[in-house]
């Protein structure tokens, strides 16, 4: 078994140098011959020039069926017909492969690629939780992201302490299916009162998630103070 | 003659094989659209083209939705990148369940991973070689 590395630069030489370290044998497969030539000075790995959308280049690497093959060019179009050669031609059943566009994860997922990630999302993931600090948090995506399963605690001084559920003018894509309050579970209805510190948990529709920490979070405005 | 009036058809990359189906599908009474990323791209199309022109990149789905392709009785995916019309015929096939999605294919070995997924092929290379082996089987004759 040898876990083969195709596409990418700085990730794909640590992926290599942290795999090799722990004994499997690493093919590396770019398409840029100096940086083949770096990884071959750099690593303990078969080094490969080539471009692996390319049968002929993926038959010169002996892949069997029991290989790991991750997939990280920059490109999903080059990513998702390596993946498939793969899959396809070589049997492989072991694939991970990078996603710029997160448009693209469904689609590899139905063509049987479920092992994905995309930085894209990440990174949207990560800028969401600094844009709306600690108070909000997404903790399961299903469906691609389709449907979202929010955490957000109330904080001191926001404006819907002590209003009603109802009152509160929650978007309709949503409801709050659960309060966690001093250790407590509460299941809500319009008329449970909510208070500083309470832990929701609601399952939206992502196009509303903003909308429900901004109306949760945010403080009291100036006239109804 | 067939009657094409009301079929739809998308062409998704407008060089000169894309930009001449067009043209001859409109004429014969098709509802076109052809989707090409660059402008210049549209000047392939005779002045008789009577469709749609969409200016955007088909590996986003945005694009393929503004075209419609779940409505297509046609889809044709001749950008000039095997690669990028892999991407492009899934995406039709499985985001909007396109029935006849045809794709154009350069390199012989890919072939069999576009029949694999039920996508139909062209492969100018294949054709190449079919026509000019017969000039060399018949010269051997």
């Amino acid at each position: 078994m040898k876990v083969v590395i195709i596409g990418g630069e700085r990730i794909a030489y640590f992926l290599a140098k942290s795999f090799s370290s722990k004994g499997y044998r690493i093919y590396v497969v770019n398409k840029d011959a100096q940086l083949c030539e770096d990884f071959a000075r750099d690593l303990k790995a078969v080094v490969v020039h080539g471009d692996a959308s390319k049968r002929s280049v993926l038959e010169q690497l002996d892949i069997e069926e029991e290989d790991i093959i991750v997939v990280l060019t920059n490109k999903d179009k080059e990513n998702l017909i390596i993946t498939q050669l793969a899959k396809k031609i070589f049997g492989v059943r072991n694939i991970v492969s990078l996603i710029n566009n997160p448009d693209n994860i469904e689609l590899f997922n139905k063509l049987g690629i479920t092992a994905v990630v995309s930085t894209t999302t990440m990174l949207q993931r990560a800028l969401e939780n600094l844009l709306f600090g600690k108070e909000l948090e997404e903790f399961l995506s299903l469906e691609e992201g389709k449907l979202a399963f929010l955490k957000i605690e109330i904080p001191e001084n926001s404006s819907v302490i002590g209003k009603k559920l109802k009152d509160i003018g929650l978007p309709h894509d949503c409801v709050v299916g659960g309060i966690l309050r001093r250790g407590e579970v509460i299941i809500p209805h319009g008329d449970t009162v909510l208070d500083v510190g309470d832990r929701l948990f609601i399952v939206a529709v992502p196009t509303v998630q903003t909308e429900i920490a901004k109306l949760l979070t945010g403080e009291k405005n100036a006239e109804e103070i | 003659m067939k009657n094409n009036e009301g079929l739809y058809l998308v062409i998704i990359g407008c060089g000169k094989v894309g930009g001449n189906v067009a043209s001859k599908a409109s004429s014969l009474g098709y509802n076109v659209v052809v989707i090409d990323k660059n402008e210049k791209a549209f000047e392939n199309l005779s002045v008789e083209f009577t469709g749609f022109t969409i200016l955007g990149d088909a590996t986003e789905k945005d694009v393929l939705i503004e075209a419609k392709v779940e409505k297509a009785d046609y889809i044709f995916v001749l950008t000039d990148d095997d690669n990028t019309n892999f991407l492009i015929s899934m995406a039709c096939k499985y985001y909007f369940a396109a029935k006849n999605v045809v794709a154009r294919v350069y390199e012989p070995d890919n072939i069999q991973l576009f029949n694999e997924y039920n996508v139909a092929v062209v492969s100018p290379t294949v054709l190449a070689i079919d026509k000019l082996s017969d000039f060399v089987v018949g010269d051997s004759k």
